[in-house]
Parts: C-alpha cells; structure tokens; sequence
C-alpha cells in the first residue's frame, strides 16, 4: 500500500515529536561540560561514570529495580487471580470485577497516591522497597489482568475438560493446566508492571524518605536543584532498562505468534 | 525394556472379528454397563434430550448417530459428566453416578479436537491422567509408553502437541483415554477433523483397540458409514429424541420410520397404500406398485400407508427397449464413487432413482441417456411409516 505523502509527512513529525526529547537527553548525557547545551559539546562518559560510581545513585537504582520487582511479582499474583475470576469464576459478574481490575487506570494517580499514603502512613509502612512496591503494585495489577483475561478467553475449554476427565480436580486443574497456558502472558503482564513501577514518580514521593529513594524521585529533586548531565545520564540509564524490557515483551511477542502460525 | 506379561493393551489376539456374544463374555470383566433411565436436558423451552433411555452392555461399541442439533453431544457430556442432567438418572454398573463430578468417574474422552495439554509434551500429556490417579512415580513412565504403543506413537515422546500432525495428535489424544484402563470411553466425532482414508485407517484402529482392551465405547457420529462399520448397536437421535437403539443390520432392515430410513444412508422410498392382493403383498403408489414379501408387512396392516423403502445397491439395471414392461427410465447421471458408481434413473413420470453398482462387476457400460429397466427382489424392500 502506497501512502499519501501527506500522511507520510505527518508521521514523520509525529516521530520526531515523540522521539526528539529523549533524543536530546541521551545527548547531553555523552558531553564533556559541566552544564547541559544542546548539541552536547564533545563526547565523554565521564557524567555515566559520575552516576555509576555515586553511592546514592547506586543506592537509588537498587531500590527502584527491587521496588519495581516486587510490584511486578504482586501484581502478577492479583492480576491472575481477578483474570481466573472475571473469566471462570460466577459469583461477581464479569463487568463488575474487571471495572474493579481497570481501576487504578482510571483514578487520577495522585488519587491512588494520597490514599495510599493515608493508609500507609497510619500503620507506618512507608520508606522502603517493601511499602513502595505494594502500592506500585496497585499500578500493576491492570496490565496483567488485560493480559491474562485474553489469554484466558482464548483457551480452549476441552483441554481444562480432558484434564478433568483424566481424573484431575477443579482446582488442580486450573492450577496445572490453565495457569501454565497463560503464564507467558501474565509474565509480559508483569514486565509492563515492572515499568509502571520503575519510572513511577507520584505515588513514589508519598512514600519516599530522606534515606529511601528511587531514581525517578532522585532525578527529580535534583531536577529541582538545577540541571547537571549527570541527571541526562541517569534519565539515560532509567530509558535504557525500559527499552530492555520492552525488548524482551517483543520478542515473547514473536516468539508466541511463530508458535501459533507453526501449530 | 522388559516385558510386562499380561498387558492387555499387547494383546494380539484378533478380537476384531470376534462376535460381540463371545466379546461381551471378555468384556464383562473389564467394560461398563451404562444406563440412561429417562434422561433429559432443557435449554429454556429447547429440549435438547427428550427423555432418552438406553441399556448399553458391558463391552459394546455404541454410536450416537444423528443429524447435526440432533443432541448427541449434550448427551455424551451427561454421560461424561459435564453437563447436568434438567432430570433422569444415569448408572454406571449399576451405580447412580448423575450427581457424580466428572473426575471421580474413571471415563476416557477423546474430543473432535483433540485437546491436548498445549504446554505438555507427548508422554506429559499420557502421564497426566496416571499422576492425577496416584499410580506410583515409578509405573507411569512404563504405562504411559505402552498406551502410546498401543496406538503406535513410540517415537514422539518428546514432541509438543503443535509440532504434531492432526492424526498423530487424535493418537496421543487417543492414549491420554485409554491409559488408565477405564471401563467406558467416550468419543465425541473423534475422527471428525481427519481426512478420508485417514479416518478409515483410525476407525479399524479404534476397533481392533477398544475390543482388545475390553472397553465399552460411545461414539458420537453423524457419519452413517462411520457408524455402521464400527458399531455393535446404532442409538439414531433425531431433535433430542431417540428414535431407534438397535444393531446396525436391523436398523437398516427394519427402520422404524422414515426418518430413521433415510437417515441410514441412500434409499429410495415410495410412499403409498399397503394392499394385500392373491396372498401378494404390495405398496401402490400412483405411479408404481412396489411387491414386498409378507415377513416384510408384518406389523403392518392391510390399509395402512406406508413407505416402502429400497436400498440403491438392491437395484439392478439392464438395458431395456421401449416397449417393455416393468420400471423403464432413462439414466440422467453417473457418477463415480471410489468404487462404486451411482446411477440416477428417471423414470417417464419424473421419479428419480437413485442405484449403486459396483465398478468391476461384469455388468454393461452404461452411458446417460441410456433406456434402462429397473429390477429388484421383492425380499430387499422394507417398509416402514411415513414421517
Ligand atoms: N449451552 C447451550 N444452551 C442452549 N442451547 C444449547 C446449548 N448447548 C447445546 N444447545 C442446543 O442443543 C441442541 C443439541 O446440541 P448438540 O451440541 O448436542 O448437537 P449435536 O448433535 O452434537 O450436533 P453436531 O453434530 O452439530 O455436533 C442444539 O439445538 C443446540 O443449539
Ligand atoms: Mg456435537
């Protein structure tokens, strides 16, 4: 299909839109000054080496990689369950479960923060990966219940029936036969989690402390401070991670669609 | 790997041929009897089983053939298990299994499908129903390789049901069900999705299987063929009632009705008033008089309307002039049929009929156009009621 050249145009400034601040960024985090010009002037990694020799960046990038670890392993766990329970289970009705499921998309997320924070703060559960990763979580549970609900769908019932018919259980077969087949899916599920969690600011500055921070929250009170490249570098490493992931989703992705065109 | 003394699923005796009496002797031991006592399934005001009672002995193979929407699968997931009965009873030996959920009822089922576990591999997939019965670690392996030799898979173990073709996949399927040696198996158009000679090669395969193990089966088809080669008894279902449980021959002999008649295959039937003329009896028709011999009108009275039904390979054709006597037409079509040629016939006053012959007999070319005259046994018409 031949495009018209005005669509062509359009995309391309599209692109350019999307793509030119994180262009810019990684940019000024290869210069050799001490401010950030763009164009960058020269090229080092002297402001990478800055980042990854500071104790406090080191620090900050633990947290965020086990906050975000934990989130994505919760929200696995609760996005499954609502899945089982939208597509197989009869006591809520479906609509009513997966409104439940699709909600933390759809409140503000300064909302989910203040709550969070509220309930959190009460019971002093705040300043660690444990507290942060809970309430990302919460950001989680979305993409694995989109993810697993489709994949359930898709099954084919006369499998979970020969499994019973082979003397298997209800439970047990739900348990050995139907999370096995959508586990491909809840784990892509769990790596979109993991990136909600890892480039989270808001709810994050609720719960962060003075000796408990994550990189979002880092880069954005140095932010505050005045801009440095070694703020670039960190923003470079953070996109980085993400595109790492994302990478491994597409080719899960392709990997999963060669299996089915071959089958 | 040593051998086991008495797997049954080596047994290489041909029970194949075997009669089903001397069967039923084998098979009491190791089949089921199943009973359906007045079994029935309402979908709103849709009755999909309409009160259906059937007598299944140990051993038997028992096909659920009818029309699709007919009820045939509704019926086999009652029977599995599945599915719920709106009310009736049905016993497995003797005993009320209705409330009984489906994996406590120690039943294979294969499905057109073949649902194999996806994420499984080959001996994954026939383990499965082993482990889930507890049999010891150390057994499995042993039993799980010989249910796949029995439907001759040795050398696919380690395969993913998708990287395994559909034949091979109903094979796997196949051993998943017999594995643990139930005493009732259940198929529902298990040779659906599979080619012609495929499915004949599977058919004989199944047979030879389920009679060496002892097993009583019920297969649901709408392939008349399929269930007259495999079949001891025949269960004809027609919109959710049964209309005929009897053995294949008689089914075909005797059809209780037209449905039933032209159901079993090919026929062609005239319906007409039954007379009783010099110790004769005939169906008259308007526009023929069809002679049947009396064991045929038994049952039937002197009156009656009735359909006379005469099967396409009963009819025999020889070249005819114009002046003759009897059923003259004209040949309007011939067609080939693997073996066999199919010969419609019309006669002057438009009735088709419909004629079978086999392709190396000694009888005459043919070519359409072609007067021909008509002739058939008096002994190969059976009647039956209209619809
Ligand atoms: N869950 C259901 N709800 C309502 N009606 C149903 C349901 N399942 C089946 N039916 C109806 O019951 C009837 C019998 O269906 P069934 O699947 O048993 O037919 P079948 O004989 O197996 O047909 P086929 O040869 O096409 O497989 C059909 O009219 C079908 O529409
Ligand atoms: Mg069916």
């Amino acid at each position: 299909m031949k495009a018209n050249p005005a669509i062509k145009i359009f995309g391309l400034v599209i692109a350019f839109v999307l793509v030119a601040p994180t262009i810019i960024v990684v940019a000024t985090a290869f210069t050799e000054s001490s401010i950030i010009t763009f164009p960058p002037k020269g090229f080092s990694f002297r402001w990478f080496e800055e980042v990854l020799t500071s104790r406090q960046w080191i620090e900050a990038l633990q947290n965020s990689l086990i906050t975000g670890a934990i989130a994505a392993v919760l929200a696995v766990v609760v996005g499954i369950s609502l899945a089982m329970a939208a597509a197989r289970g009869t006591a809520i009705p479906r609509t009513g479960l997966t409104t439940f499921a699709l909600m933390p998309m759809l409140v503000p997320l300064v909302v989910i923060a203040i709550g969070v924070y509220l309930a959190f703060v009460q019971i002093g559960f705040y300043g660690n990966v444990f507290a942060l990763g809970v309430a990302h979580s919460i950001l989680g549970i979305p993409f694995v219940f989109i993810n697993v609900l489709a994949a359930l769908t898709n099954l084919d019932p006369r499998v979970e029936e020969a499994a019973r018919a082979s003397g298997a259980s209800y439970p047990i077969t739900l348990l050995r036969i139907t999370v096995p087949q959508i586990l491909p899916s809840a784990f892509v599920g769990g790596l979109f989690a993991f990136i909600a969690s890892w480039d989270e600011v808001v709810v994050a500055i609720f719960l962060v402390t003075p000796g408990f921070k994550t990189i979002p929250v880092m880069i954005w009170s140095q932010v505050r401070e005045g801009l440095e490249p070694s703020t670039s570098a960190v923003s470079t490493v953070l996109t980085v991670v993400t595109l790492v992931v994302f990478g491994i989703v597409a080719l899960l992705n392709a990997r999963k669609s060669k299996r089915t065109a071959t089958s | 790997m040593t051998a086991t003394q008495e797997n049954p699923m080596r047994a290489t005796t041909r029970t194949i041929d075997m009669p089903l009496a001397e069967r039923k002797e084998r098979g009491r031991a190791k089949g089921a009897a199943l009973r359906l006592e007045a079994v029935r399934k309402v979908y709103g005001d849709n009755i999909v089983a309409n009160d259906v009672t059937l007598d299944i002995e140990p051993g038997e193979f028992v096909t659920l053939l009818g029309a699709s929407g007919s009820g045939k699968t509704t019926l086999l997931r009652m029977i599995a298990g599945f599915l719920e009965p709106t009310a009736g009873v049905i016993t497995i030996d003797g005993k009320d299994v209705t409330s009984v959920p489906v994996h406590k009822r120690k039943i294979g089922v294969v499905f057109q499908n073949y649902a194999l576990f996806p994420h499984m591999n080959v001996l994954k997939n026939v383990m499965f129903p082993l482990e889930m019965h507890k049999v010891p670690k150390v057994k499995r392996k042993e039993l799980a390789r010989d249910a796949l030799a029995a439907v001759k898979l040795e050398n696919f173990e380690d395969r993913m049901p998708s990287q395994l073709s559909g034949g091979q996949q109903q094979r796997v399927a196949l051993a998943r069900a017999i594995v643990m040696k139930p005493r009732l198996l259940l198929m529902d158009e298990p040779l659906g999705a599979l080619d012609r000679r495929l499915r004949e090669a599977m058919q004989l395969e199944i047979l030879k299987l389920s009679r060496e193990l002892g097993l009583t089966v019920i297969n649901v088809t709408h392939d008349q063929e399929e269930a007259f080669t495999m079949s001891d008894k025949i269960a004809l279902l027609a919109d959710g009632t049964l209309i005929q449980y009897d053995e294949p021959a008689a089914l075909y002999s005797a059809p209780v009705s037209e449905v039933a008649a032209e159901f079993l295959g090919e026929s062609n039937r005239f319906e007409g008033q039954l007379v009783h003329e010099q110790q004769r009896w005939f169906v008259r028709a308007d526009d023929i008089e069809v002679e049947l011999t009396a064991s045929a009108a038994d049952g039937f009275a002197e009156g009656d309307r009735v359909v006379a039904v005469i099967r396409p390979w009963s009819i025999s054709l020889s070249s005819a002039d114009s002046d003759e006597q009897g059923s003259v037409g004209t040949v309007s079509a011939l067609i080939y049929a693997g073996e066999s040629q199919k010969v419609l016939v019309e006669t002057p006053l438009g009735r088709e009929f419909i004629v079978r012959r086999s392709l190396d007999s000694a009888d005459e070319q043919l070519h359409e156009g072609q007067l021909v005259q008509l002739s058939w046994r008096p002994d190969h018409v059976v009647i039956t009621r209209p619809r």
